[in-house]
């Protein structure tokens, strides 16, 4: 071991408390970034594995794939693995059964994937099971139990597991007609992979039928969907299953109806690209293009051009980034002090003979030893902490990635490259922060570190008063003028010395505070901002946990009990029947009832005096004269519903509350999201008189609604699919007119009401139902909550469909919204656990970054603090003169902390509102005060142990010190 | 009466095996306007001694007595208000505060006391040390004769009981060492001034009145010179 090294270590164990602090500080650092790194690893591979479940592991596909190419693949050192789907033809199911069943059927071999991996999951067996010997065969499940017109499928009755059938293979031959411009024909493969629909005017279809017959057993029926994710299973098909050569055969035929699709997997998924464009470019023009599987290899790390900054590796960067600047401000301050504190012993070892590069080395070695420790403990943190909030969050990790519906579960995945690339970002870190402080180390003049003078270097404005002859505060007598020392006195005038004078040495204690600072507020404000993002999704429903949409229409057409002669709902026969029904409801037990509503759609015309100024955006078009006409919700509240309402607006009962005047509440604040933002709208100006209106029908024409002609009077516009109008005026137009008084507006709904639409809402009491004599029903609800629990939720919703069984004339559907809520909140509380975990450990490096910088330097000046304890210092006088300074400190670190937040805070907040235009930036007090506060906690016990270290040397020893 | 009586005075440093004796029951007295020089060679215990009269360490056993007063029986902050008023500590590597400036340096121990310096004592000790014209200099704008005379400055500003000098010359060329020996001796002739200076520098100890031998942390010879 070389002297520097041993130099090395023995600084390192003599400042133990910064050694310790400075390994704390790298092991944090390295533990989240291996964290972040393994969490977005693992979310990946989880979302890598579910894309593998639902869609295969493949990630290249060659369809029509050359016998050449084929066996090239065997030789391929990239390739993993291949399987093969053969086309072995067409089965015509002719004119008659066409439109039915389609007018082909293509038989393919059935996927075999190899036992180890899920190359291409088979199609989902209906009924039966899959085929696995020769001679048998499965059909899409619209086949089972179809009794076919005589077609290229011979069997003896209806298609049913156990069928023999007999199926006439053959080529089918498509000619494309050609357009107007270019009426060349060409006639292109048979095969599924040119689609199976054909309109007649654009393709001719033909039928040979010259690929043999095959007598089949069938065994199975398979869920067809008519469309998938990979071009082998595309079309409609009968699988049969494979019994090895049947590729070989169909490459080997000329038959341009029979071709193989190969399914590719890759050791690197990075070579899948490649291997697609080689293939491709072995593809002639009849047999397609090679395709990758981007879905999946997305998850992989393999995406084109900038898709990448569209995957979590991004948000992986930007926080590894924002860890390594928190890492390098901790441990370059721990290194710069380090460094400025031996000064006088590296002027030495120059003095001695100490090359530049033998000083800087000596430095890295403190630094490598660091790292050394640090980096496994910080891994072995990182990927403990990984697992601990993986177990904390799995139901909620399980919701967001919908792990249970594929089978699989939440789990950790170690990746050596995550672990590998968090250790070098943490070496460069602690290189990165060693390297100016080393370079400092070997650039100490040896005379200067001799002659024992402590560095102070004066600011400009010192150096100009000192050129002026006067000192701050000394101008006219001797003793001192200055403000620190009159509020102070001798503690304070000194400590402003100190920080006047050696303001360069404060400059690095008051931007590690200032980084330290912003760093505890800006992650608050991202924690919150996400917090926002996230928490918008969940008050939708309110505290509503069961909803029941209720019909009345749906349980019999054109009659029942709560119909009308003209086939409209009865509004009063529904209202007394819901009124009954709620009552049975709330005898039941588990649940509170939220009341229930009735709602129907009317055309209504809002007078111009009503339409407020900001609605534009809300009702679009206006009429000529300003006013809007359109159809708008009108909700009938239950009485004691409306009552708790109406008192909750704060409005007069008897006004309100009057049957004999019904008064009408309109809803004037809704949220709805148009293309990713979010708006408020407010579309009415005031209280007033609207009318609801119906029109006389036309025979064959359709109501469009209420718009202005050409002369800018108020028309109703008919109009047919024919696209023949007609433009009647209002006036003539108009069959029914009900007026209702409009007597206040409300800014919230009652339950069960939504605000987030842009349909207007206009609220009545049950008791005013007359007034629905001519609207439209839409559908009841009748709300429940049970206190945010899904599973009672879901008990209740059993108790009340057997109540409801006793109410033929209704229909219930019900919606259990505490289970959505409850999973949209276990989906948010992942996100902030993940949030806080990270602002947490942001705020621990934070906080060892304060506490050695600030203990740091005040134990650097253990020898100027003996020499004023010598000349006469008392412990009182020194600690207030440590408060100034630190106050000072505390001060300014404060300020350029809430600065530098302030800046990233608006940042965030602009990408924010260009997203949620209702989204207002609020100062973050809280955030600011806990980080005010945090500070100055550690401030406090920074000093406090300083001051600890300082006592427990004795000023003979300081001074003595002073000779190395 | 004796200004300073210093009795069994021992230091120990360490324990068990490893104990040094740096001190080993040493008495002498000092009488007002005394000009003493303490003399040892390296290691021989002057440096804990001078230390232990100025109240910066406290001894394993023993007193010292100020104008009649055990200093050892003080708090650590009367002990600090003790030295700041009762005695002025010139040290070999002049331990000037690097932030203030001469004016500043030198009146600090009257500023911790509160009180007002003293103007005319201020400008006759600026004038008396040659530091006009630099009042406002930061000692590492000095040379180092000029730093130490600020820091004699600094210990009579206060017209101290004593003023203990450890080695006042010890980093200085023949020319200044001569200097600063004038001026501490000027200080004791015209100002009455009592004078404890360590050296191991027998020409500065023929300066003193008295020369008390230091070997080994015992006193091994007192020697009134008049």
């Amino acid at each position: 071991m070389s002297v520097f090294s041993r130099f090395a270590l023995r600084s390192l164990a003599r400042n133990r408390t910064r050694t310790v602090v400075s390994i704390i500080g790298i092991a944090l650092s390295c533990a989240l970034i291996c964290a972040v790194l393994t969490t977005v690893v693992s979310m990946s591979d989880m979302l890598y594995r579910r894309t593998a479940i639902d869609e295969g592991a493949w990630q290249v596909e060659a369809p029509s794939i050359t016998a050449d190419a084929l066996s090239g693949l065997e030789g391929d050192a990239r390739v993993r693995d291949h399987i093969e789907v053969t086309e072995l033809g067409a089965v015509e199911l002719g004119e008659a059964n066409a439109a039915d069943f389609g007018q082909w059927l293509f038989v393919k071999t059935w996927p075999q994937n190899p036992a180890d991996e899920e190359i291409l999951p088979a199609p989902e067996i209906t009924s039966g099971r899959a085929p696995r010997a020769a001679g048998e065969v499965v059909l899409p499940h619209y086949l089972e139990g179809a009794n076919l017109e005589p077609c290229g499928i011979e069997a003896s009755g209806p298609l049913e597991v156990g069928s023999g059938i007999s199926m006439q293979l053959g080529t089918r031959t498509v000619t494309l007609l050609g357009s107007d411009h270019d009426p060349t024909e060409q006639a292109i493969d048979g095969t599924s992979r040119s689609g199976a629909y054909f309109d007649e005017a654009e393709a001719t279809q033909s039928f040979t039928a010259d690929l043999g017959r095959l007598d089949l057993t069938v065994v199975g029926f398979y869920r067809a969907y008519g469309y998938s994710g990979t071009r082998a299973l595309q079309g409609n098909s009968a699988y049969v299953s494979a019994t090895g050569g049947e590729a070989a055969a169909a490459l080997a035929d000329d038959s341009p109806a029979t071709c193989v699709f190969s399914l590719i997997t890759v050791w690197n998924p990075n070579d899948a690209p490649a291997l697609a464009d080689e293939l491709s470019h072995a593809a002639t023009d009849s047999t397609g293009k090679a395709t990758t599987h981007n879905a999946l290899l997305r998850w992989q790390g393999v995406t084109g051009g900038s898709e990448i900054w569209n995957t979590l590796y991004q948000i992986a960067a930007v926080l590894s980034a924002v860890i390594v600047i928190a890492g390098v401000s901790l441990v370059y301050n721990s290194f710069a002090i380090s460094v400025a504190e031996r000064t006088k012993m590296f002027g030495l070892l120059a003095s001695l003979g100490a090359s530049r590069r033998q000083l800087r080395r000596c430095v890295l070695t403190e630094a490598l030893i660091l790292a050394v420790i640090g980096i496994p403990i910080g891994i072995v943190l990182g990927m403990a902490g990984c697992y601990a909030v993986f177990q904390l969050t799995g139901t909620g990790l399980a919701a967001m990635f919908d792990v249970d519906a594929y089978g699989m579960s939440v789990q950790v995945s170690a990746s050596p490259a995550a672990i590998g690339i968090a250790a070098l970002l943490a070496l460069v870190t602690v290189l990165i922060s060693a390297w100016v402080p080393a370079r400092r180390a070997s650039r100490v003049s040896a005379v200067d570190a001799i002659r024992q003078t402590q560095d102070v270097k004066l600011g400009r404005q010192a150096r100009l008063r000192r050129r002026r002859g006067t000192t701050a505060g000394m101008g006219t007598g001797v003793r001192p003028h200055d403000l620190a020392y009159r509020i102070c006195g001798v503690p304070g005038f000194i400590a402003h010395r100190n920080l006047a004078r050696a303001s360069s040495k404060g400059r690095v204690t008051v931007a590690a505070l200032g980084i330290s600072v912003a760093l505890l507020i800006i992650a608050g404000i991202i924690g919150e901002t996400l917090g926002y993002a996230s928490g918008t999704a969940l008050d939708t429903a309110g505290s509503i946990d069961l909803s029941v949409r209720i019909d009345a229409t749906s349980a019999d057409t054109g009659s029942g009990p709560l119909l009308r002669d003209d086939g409209n709902v009865n509004g009063a026969a529904l209202q007394d029947t819901l009124a009954r029904l709620d009552a049975d409801a709330r005898a039941l037990d588990g649940a509170e009832s939220m009341g229930y509503h009735t709602s129907y759609v009317s055309d209504i015309v809002v007078p111009t005096d009503m339409v407020s100024d900001a609605s534009r955006g809300f009702f679009g078009v206006l009429l000529a004269d300003g006013s809007w006409s359109g159809p708008v919700y009108v909700d009938f509240i239950d009485d004691a519903t409306w009552s708790s309402y109406v008192a909750s607006l704060g409005l007069d009962a008897a006004q309100f509350e009057d049957p004999a005047h019904p008064r009408a509440i309109a809803l004037n604040e809704y949220d709805r999201s148009e293309g990713g933002t979010y708006g408020s709208y407010s579309p009415l100006a005031g209280p007033g008189a609207i009318d609801a209106l119906t029109f006389d029908s036309k025979d064959g024409l359709f109501v469009g609604g209420v718009v202005s002609d050409d002369a800018g009077n108020p028309c109703v516009w008919y109009s047919a699919p024919d696209g023949s109008e007609q433009m009647v005026p209002l006036d003539e137009a108009v069959a029914t007119r009900d007026a209702i008084e409009v007597g206040a507006l409300a800014d919230r709904a009652p339950a069960g009401i939504t605000t987030h639409t842009s349909t207007l809402h206009i609220l009545l009491p049950a008791s005013a139902i007359a007034l629905a004599e001519n609207m439209g029903f839409a559908d009841a609800q009748m709300d429940f909550t049970t206190a945010g629990d899904a599973a009672a939720a879901s008990r209740f919703e059993d108790a009340f469909d057997d109540v409801a069984a006793s109410f033929p004339e209704l229909d219930c559907q019900y919606n259990n919204t505490a289970q959505t809520k409850q999973q949209t909140r276990m989906m948010s509380e992942t996100v902030q656990t993940f949030i806080y975990c990270f602002t947490a450990i942001c705020g621990l490096i934070a906080v060892a970054n304060v506490f050695n910088t600030l203990t740091n330097s005040l134990i650097l000046r253990r020898h100027e603090f003996a020499v004023l304890r010598s000349i006469g210092m008392g412990a009182r006088s020194f600690r207030r003169m440590i408060a100034y300074e630190c106050a000072s400190y505390a001060l300014r670190g404060l300020v350029l902390g809430i600065v530098l937040a302030g800046a990233v805070d608006l940042a965030i907040a602009a990408s924010m509102s260009s997203s949620f235009t209702t989204f207002t930036p609020v100062v973050p007090w809280a955030n600011l005060l806990a980080a005010a506060a945090l500070v100055i906690v550690v401030i406090l016990i920074s000093v406090a142990y300083a001051l600890q270290v300082n006592r427990a040397s004795s000023i003979v020893d300081a001074l003595r010190e002073e000779a190395i | 009466m004796n200004l300073l009586r210093v009795e069994h005075l021992t230091k120990v440093y360490g324990h068990g095996d490893t104990a040094v004796r740096a001190l080993d029951d040493v008495s002498f007295t000092v009488d007002a306007g005394e000009f003493v020089a303490i003399v040892g060679s390296s290691g021989s215990g002057k440096s804990t001694l001078l230390h232990l009269m100025g109240g910066v360490d406290r001894p394993t056993s023993g007193t010292v007595r100020l104008q009649g007063a055990d200093i050892f029986e003080r708090t650590d902050e009367q002990l600090a208000v003790f030295r700041r008023r009762e005695v002025g500590l010139v040290y070999q590597f002049y331990n000037l505060v690097p932030v203030l400036d001469v004016v500043e340096n030198m009146t600090l121990p009257v500023l911790m006391d509160g009180r007002e310096p003293n103007r005319e004592r201020l400008a006759m000790l600026t004038h008396a040390l040659g530091l006009e014209g630099r009042e406002h200099y930061l000692p590492n704008q000095l040379s180092g004769g000029q730093q130490q005379r600020v820091a004699i400055g600094r210990a009579l500003m206060n017209a101290p009981a004593v003023v203990l000098a450890d080695e006042p010359t010890g980093n200085l060329d023949s020319k200044n060492s001569a200097d600063i020996m004038r001026l501490l001796r000027d200080s004791n002739r015209q100002l009455k001034q009592t004078l404890i200076v360590i050296t191991h520098d027998e020409d500065i100890a023929l300066l003193a009145d008295r020369v008390l031998a230091i070997e080994d942390g015992r006193l091994v010879r007192d020697e009134r010179r008049r």
